[in-house]
This record gives C-alpha cells, sequence and structure tokens, in this order.
C-alpha cells in the first residue's frame, strides 16, 4: 500500500506528546506520521493529497450516547420546538405555536401515502405551557385521515378523532385515556396501556424499525454530516436479525462510521444477555464494535421520572420511577461484571447515581477488576460526593451536556431550581476529578452534533441566553478532548479511535474553521468532511 | 371480553422482586394443570424447567411436551402482544409474569383492552417475610406500597417461618393498605417443587469427606490443570460446608471452549457465570485449617477432573 500524505492548515491530535501536526501520512487506513513531508518520505513513497490544504483536521468525533432510532424517526413529520436538521439534510424549523404545528401537519397529509396514518414526533409540551394538543387540533388537520402525534418523552401521544374511533379508544377503561369533565376523550394518551392500541391498531414500532438498514444508513448519514467517526447505538435489542442487519449494512464499503451497539440488559436474563453478546461479538468487524451493555436505570428529569434524592422536584410532588427494583440493577451489574463486559449505566437522577455506585461498588469489592470502564451515562445531577466516590472507583462517566441548551430554562424554574442548576452537567469537577469523561446528545433526544454539545459544556447557556453553572464549564481544548478521546476512552476504543497518533485508525474530522480560535464559537465551526481509516467518505 | 371465544386468556402475576412469582410459575409448569398457555416470563434465566419436558428450544421460545411454551418477556411489550396476537395459531391462555416494579393497575387495563385478548385472572404476591422491610424501603417502599393498594387479590407466600401472631399483623398491614382485597395464604411449599438451581446439574455424587476438625482461618489457591465438571466441583464444595467460608475463581469448562467459567461458592449457596474473556484457571478456597483445605483441594482434583477423552 501507498504512503497518502494529507497536509493542512492546522492539525490538532489530542496526543500529548505531539499535540500538533504537520502533515497526516496514511498507510493501511492508520495514522503512520503527522511529522513533515520529508518525515513521511522516509517510510517510502507518498502520494500528496492537498484537497485539504487550507482546512483543520482533528480526530474525528466520537459520539457516546445515542441511538439508531434518529436514522428512522425521521421518516415522520417533526413538531419540535427547536430547529433540526433530517438525516437527508433538510432543515425543519421548530414550531412555536399550535397554528404552524397544524400547518406542517397539513403539508404532511398533502404527501400521504393514502390508507397510512399520519405520524408525527418530537412535540416536547412543556413547552407549549398555555395550549394543549388535543384531538379538537388535530381534526383541523383532518378528522378522516388518523393522525398520531408522539411527544418528546415517547410516553404520550395525541391523537385525532379518526385515530380514536378506528382504535375504538372511547370504550375502553385506561387510566392513560384523557378525558374531559364530561368524560369524553380529549386525544391525550398517556403510557403504553393507552398508546397500544394504536401501535397495535397501526402496526408501528419503532424500536424494530431502527435495525433496519436504511435507518442504519441515515443515522450514519446524519454522524457524517456532524463530523462523527464512531457512533454508538446505546439499547440495541441484539437480536439475532438486528445483528445480521448491523452486521451486513456496515460491511457496505460506503458506510460512513464505526457503530457501536449496547446490548439492552433490561431486555435478556443475564446469562442468556451476556450468551447473545458474546454471539455478536464474533460478528464484529472493525466497523462493528460489540462488547458494551446498557442498563437504563431511571427516566428522565424534564418527564419528572428521573430518581431524585432529597428535595426532589420543585414543582411537582413525588419521585421518579425505576425500570426495574434496585437489586435488580445490583444482581446484573454483578453479573455482567463478572462476565467481563463493560456496562454503561443510565443514570440521570443522584438518587439513581447513589444506587448504581453502591452496586459497582459491592460488584468490585466482590470481584476487583483492574480498568473495567465502566460508565455512568446522563449523570445531570451527580453530586460531588459521588463524583469523588466515581473517582475512587476508577469509573468513567458520559455527561449529558446538550440538556443545559435544551432544559435548563425548564430545569431553572420548574424541576430543579437555581443551587442544583449550578451543578447540573458537572464537567469542570469531572475534569479536576481527572475522571475519564465523554460529553453527548442522546439523539433524538437533542440533536447530533459533537460540536454543539462541546460548545454547550463550555458556554453553559440555555436557549433563553442565561448561563447556567459557571463555574461547571470546561474551556475548548477539554471540552474538544471530550468529544473524542474522552469519549473513545468510554468506549474502551481509544487503543483504536479518539486521537490522531500513529498506528491509530486514520479517522478524521475535516472543518473549515480552527476549534481553537475564540472568535468562533464552537457551534458555528462547519464540518467540510470526514476521513475513515484514511478515506473521504464522501469518495 | 367480548370475543373471549377467539381471545387470549391472561393469567396476570405480579410481584415485588423475591416474592414467588418464579417459584409458583415452575410450579404451574410442573404440575401440567394448565394447557395451550404460553408463560410470558420477566426473568428467563432462573426458569428451571425439568428436561423431560422440553419439547424444543427455537428463536428465544421453549416448547414444552405438554403443548405449553415459554419465552421471555421483551423490553417492548406492547409490540410482543400484537406479534403474539398474530400467531397463525395463538395460545389460548397467557400467563404472565410482570415486572417486579410493574404496577397492577396498568397492566390490568392493558390486558382488559388490547384487541385479542382478556384479563382472566391477576394476582399480587407478597413474601411476608420481607414485606416489613421493603415497605418501610426508601428506595422501593412507595412502589411496593402502591402495588399492594392496586391488587384487588394477594397471595401470601413464605409464612412458614413466622409465628401465627407476626403473620397476622402482617396481614392486617397488608389489608389496610388495600381494604377491598382479597387475601389468601399460599399451599406449603413443596420440596419437590422449590428447587435450588444447582441442585438440577448433572449426576449426584456427593463424595463421602474424612471428618475434618476446623482449624484457624486460611486461604489456600488451588489450579485445576483441565476442563472441570462444576456440578461435581460445587458438589465437593457443599460436602465440605464444616471448613470451608468461601470459594471463588475462573474454572475451564467444555461448556465455555472459548472462554471460562467463574465460580463463586458460600455456604448458602454457589453462582456459576460464563465468561467470554480467558482466564488462567485458579480456584481460591477460604476456610478451616491448612491441612483440611489442602485435603479438600485433593478431594477437587479427584472428583470434579473431567475424564480424558
Amino acid at each position: 500500500m501507498t504512503i497518502t500524505l494529507y497536509p493542512a492548515r492546522r492539525i490538532i491530535t489530542m496526543n500529548p506528546s505531539q499535540p500538533e501536526g504537520d502533515c497526516l501520512a496514511v498507510k493501511d487506513g492508520r495514522v503512520l506520521s503527522l511529522g513533515s513531508l520529508e518525515q513521511a518520505r522516509a517510510f517510502g513513497e507518498v502520494t500528496v493529497d492537498d484537497r485539504y490544504a487550507d482546512k483543520v483536521l482533528m480526530p474525528g468525533f466520537v459520539e457516546g450516547h445515542s441511538h439508531a432510532l434518529e436514522g428512522a424517526i425521521w421518516e415522520y413529520i417533526y413538531l419540535g420546538w427547536f430547529d433540526k436538521q433530517s438525516p437527508a439534510g433538510q432543515r425543519w424549523s421548530g414550531l412555536r405555536d399550535v397554528a404552524s404545528l397544524q400547518a406542517r401537519l397539513a403539508e404532511g397529509l398533502a404527501r400521504l401515502t393514502p390508507g397510512e396514518p399520519l405520524i408525527a414526533w418530537g412535540f416536547d409540551p412543556i413547552y407549549f405551557s398555555g395550549a394543549r394538543l388535543d384531538k379538537g387540533l388535530l381534526d383541523t388537520v383532518s378528522d378522516t385521515v388518523p393522525i398520531i402525534v408522539m411527544h418528546a418523552s415517547l410516553h404520550v401521544m395525541t391523537v385525532n378523532s379518526a385515530v380514536i374511533e378506528q382504535a375504538t379508544i372511547a370504550s375502553k377503561e385506561i387510566d392513560g385515556i384523557v378525558r374531559n369533565a364530561g368524560g369524553e376523550c380529549v386525544g391525550e394518551l398517556q403510557e403504553m396501556p393507552a398508546m397500544h392500541l394504536v401501535f397495535d391498531r397501526y402496526g408501528i414500532d419503532f424500536f424494530e424499525q431502527a435495525s433496519q438498514p436504511e435507518a442504519l444508513r441515515q443515522y450514519a448519514r446524519a454522524a457524517r454530516r456532524e463530523g462523527i467517526t464512531t457512533i454508538t447505538d446505546l439499547l440495541n435489542p441484539l437480536s439475532d436479525g438486528a445483528v445480521e442487519s448491523m452486521r451486513s449494512t456496515t460491511l457496505e464499503p460506503s458506510f460512513p462510521v464505526r457503530l457501536v451497539p449496547a446490548l439492552n440488559a433490561l431486555g435478556w436474563a443475564p446469562e442468556e444477555g451476556s450468551e447473545q453478546l458474546a454471539k455478536a461479538m464474533t460478528q464484529g468487524h472493525d466497523k462493528l464494535v460489540f462488547g458494551i451493555v446498557k442498563l437504563v436505570t431511571d427516566g428522565a428529569i424534564q418527564n419528572y421520572t428521573a430518581r431524585l434524592q432529597w428535595p426532589g422536584y420543585l414543582d411537582v410532588e413525588g419521585n421518579g420511577v425505576w425500570n426495574a427494583p434496585p437489586q435488580t440493577f445490583h444482581d446484573m451489574v454483578l453479573h455482567y461484571h463478572q462476565a467481563g463486559f463493560q456496562l454503561h449505566i443510565h443514570t440521570n437522577g443522584d438518587e439513581a447515581v447513589e444506587v448504581m455506585l453502591d452496586a459497582l461498588e459491592e460488584a468490585l469489592c466482590l470481584w476487583p477488576r483492574l480498568n473495567h470502564r465502566h460508565t455512568l451515562q446522563h449523570v445531570q445531577l451527580i453530586r460531588q460526593d459521588q463524583l469523588y466516590r466515581v473517582k475512587q472507583l476508577d469509573a468513567c462517566l458520559n455527561i449529558f451536556a446538550n440538556h443545559i441548551y435544551y432544559w435548563g430554562d425548564i430545569h431553572l424554574s420548574r424541576t430543579l431550581g437555581f443551587d442544583r442548576c449550578q451543578r447540573l452537567e458537572p464537567t469542570a469537577s469531572a475534569n479536576r476529578l481527572d475522571i475519564t469523561f465523554g460529553i453527548h446528545c442522546d439523539a433524538p433526544v437533542t440533536p447530533l452534533s459533537p460540536l454543539f454539545t462541546a460548545h454547550c459544556a463550555h458556554r453553559r447557556q440555555t436557549a433563553s441566553g442565561a448561563v447556567l453553572g459557571v463555574e461547571e464549564a470546561i474551556n475548548r481544548q477539554v471540552a474538544l478532548e471530550a468529544i473524542t478521546l474522552g469519549a473513545a476512552r468510554t468506549l474502551h476504543l481509544d487503543r483504536h479511535i479518539g486521537s490522531l497518533e500513529p498506528g491509530k485508525w486514520a479517522d478524521v474530522v475535516v472543518l473549515d474553521d480552527d476549534p481553537l480560535d475564540e472568535s468562533i464559537a464552537l457551534k458555528d465551526i462547519r464540518i467540510h468532511a470526514t476521513l475513515l481509516g484514511g478515506l473521504p467518505t464522501d469518495a | 371480553m367480548l370475543d373471549s371465544a377467539q381471545s387470549i386468556g391472561v393469567h396476570l402475576l405480579c410481584g415485588f422482586l423475591g416474592s414467588g412469582k418464579t417459584t409458583l410459575i415452575n410450579a404451574m409448569i410442573a404440575d401440567g394443570k394448565i394447557s395451550d398457555a404460553l408463560f410470558l416470563i420477566n426473568d428467563f434465566g432462573s426458569m428451571n424447567i425439568d428436561a423431560d419436558l422440553i419439547e424444543s428450544r427455537e428463536g428465544g421460545v421453549i416448547r414444552l411436551t405438554n403443548g405449553c411454551a415459554c419465552c421471555g418477556l421483551s423490553g417492548n411489550l406492547s409490540s410482543q402482544l400484537t406479534q403474539i396476537s398474530r400467531w397463525p395459531r395463538p395460545p389460548q391462555w397467557l400467563v404472565v409474569e410482570a415486572s417486579g416494579v410493574a404496577q397492577p393497575r396498568p397492566l390490568m387495563q392493558l390486558f382488559n383492552s388490547a384487541p385479542g385478548y382478556y384479563l382472566a385472572d391477576v394476582k399480587l404476591l407478597v413474601d411476608i417475610s420481607a414485606i416489613g422491610r421493603l415497605l418501610e424501603d426508601a428506595t422501593v417502599g412507595d412502589l411496593v406500597r402502591h402495588q399492594v393498594a392496586e391488587a384487588p387479590a394477594m397471595v401470601i407466600n413464605r409464612w412458614e417461618g413466622l409465628s401465627r401472631n407476626e403473620c397476622d399483623a402482617r396481614r392486617n398491614q397488608l389489608q389496610a393498605l388495600s381494604p377491598n382485597a382479597q387475601i389468601s395464604w399460599a399451599a406449603p411449599p413443596q420440596p419437590a417443587v422449590i428447587t435450588h438451581r444447582g441442585d438440577c446439574l448433572g449426576e449426584a455424587i456427593v463424595p463421602e469427606l474424612k471428618p475434618l476438625v476446623p482449624g484457624a482461618l486460611v486461604s489456600f489457591t488451588l489450579t485445576l490443570p483441565g476442563p472441570v465438571d462444576i456440578s461435581r466441583l460445587t458438589q465437593v464444595l457443599d460436602a465440605a460446608t464444616s471448613i470451608l467460608l468461601r470459594a471463588k475463581g475462573f474454572v475451564a469448562s467444555e461448556e465455555t471452549p472459548s472462554g471460562c467459567l467463574l465460580l463463586q461458592w458460600t455456604p448458602s449457596g454457589s453462582s456459576v457465570t460464563r465468561t467470554h474473556r480467558r482466564h488462567a484457571s485458579a480456584l481460591v478456597l477460604i476456610g478451616k485449617g491448612r491441612d483440611n483445605l489442602a485435603y479438600l483441594a485433593s478431594q477437587l482434583m479427584e472428583y470434579s477432573s473431567m475424564p480424558s477423552r
């Protein structure tokens, strides 16, 4: 194989021994040299490719927590509050009032295949404090074509009269069917027993669709556009069908990212789950890496389902929900830890963090294991004493920095209040304690864009412009490390990715602007291209 | 319940972790009184189905010789219910073991309303020896209280170790939380029904160990050269409870040619975990008396090594 050499305006490596590079030389898909043309020539004949000569190169971004559902859900109409871009590159503006929501549904209706229901997603009622979406507002769009609006939480939907009739909802006795004082269905269906009537009637299964090849391709396309070269699917069923679909799709030469799916531990009995994962690992290759396990413990703060310690939520009574008894989480942690796998544990509230730190400590006492890299995910409300325990247990964190922008105003005024917003997403504390950490977007919960995520961790600005917890802001260099090497370490893949270092895979993001230039906001840095294993992904 | 002739009748079993749901399901399968039923099981790995009853295993479904079948409760119950109701030949009954944190009321409403199903029966199982502690528990107390309050019928388990007065007091506590619930007492356990997972492994050899006099607390590391028969190994350990406190380690086994087995033994039980990583085969014994452990080690070498082929 020949050596390809890419000269660049600047190369930021994330390798402390050689923080900046001169030219990127690639051989056999790996980084060969970051020195000068002459130094690369010492290895043999060099072909110079100067297409990136005026660009800035960095290690490709690593998104350590997002979901392939992002690739499936754009088949449906987007009704979210914030602007968003689809995997195909189409910009969807955020919708701020009922009239524009109805207008977008009407556009979708005009393009709908006859006989199909009109499905929309992303509607977040926490931003619509005045009007409540109901069947009347949807019937204005159509009362004959079924219309289904999934809320952003995925725990609630609003439907029109056609759905209520076709799925025979009115006669059913389910608490989640919201009714007015006169007993009439208003169109809102909460939680699975009520929503099942609709899923069953129209054969809707979002998570099944997420494992299909076309959804995976869309997901990869969306990732590539944001400069991502390694992406996770952090809650995968890992059924035989899903494994086969991921294997064949990621083997396509044009598939532009590496994919790291996590086994959904609650979908399996522990013995069977680890068998299935070991089996899946035999199907992995350079672009598909199995071996991580996801455990979802509590819910989400903005849905009031995260498990919080005292004093609980600001504006509602009661605590969040557990997805299984805490003892089950202990047992699963012990099992997968002993079986030699790496755990990624969803913990939004500080009570969930506490319970899972206890479980990790127990597992590590019974069976010490160096370099386990078990990672707590989200950890939005983790306290200082808990951060210190994370350090003592040698665990890693993946912090949900995007929440500051998307729900920071809500957390300040409704769910948490002032003090806990000072410690929300505490990246600076994690950095100060030298904890290995990444930052993430949890797409489709918030949009894929590692640079935007880094911007959130750096600036800590909410959507309204307020700054939350300035003491927890990290500088650019640290934020950029969190979306590259930090995230790679949480996936235990830093031997191959996360920095530009001789021997590592030549996964690169090519930027139009310099991310260390303080005059340009990180979120405004433009992505020009990516390379995977040294090859441009747009070829 | 309009078309119950074609619909699937659901027996819903709720209850917190450890309340006896799996034991009850094991008993239902073993006694064979229910036919044409699909058992939808939350903790599939804890099922202990007699090998004689199993006809086939495919795609996560275990078919039984009596016409019933078992499969795990997936992460997406809604989609699973849709699929089952569209099977070419759906079962007549569905026995659902709910997750330990599930509330009975929404599930009852689900099965009363889901197309193709009707709710035949619902029970909340309660481990009365643990319920007092659970109701006071800081992390799950609220959840367990709601489960009790929503259950139309409760079956009380594990009362054998409690006095009459204790039983009455806790029963009254449950009734106060759910005044209209029917409360019944489970039948005393049949030794044949409640079995530990280890008890049904392999043939019994139960070696006769010589009488051992406990000595000072020591640990002893034993290297087992080749693959072992794990059930024989645990039987030898079980025979040494007078001097053995703990055994743990990795052993090679023909069950996991590319990895090994992790054994954790305590006097009250043992667990065996398959690992996908290769480890040096070593077993650490912690117990009373160096000579005793050395003797135990020799017995382990003799009884648990797989015969060479």
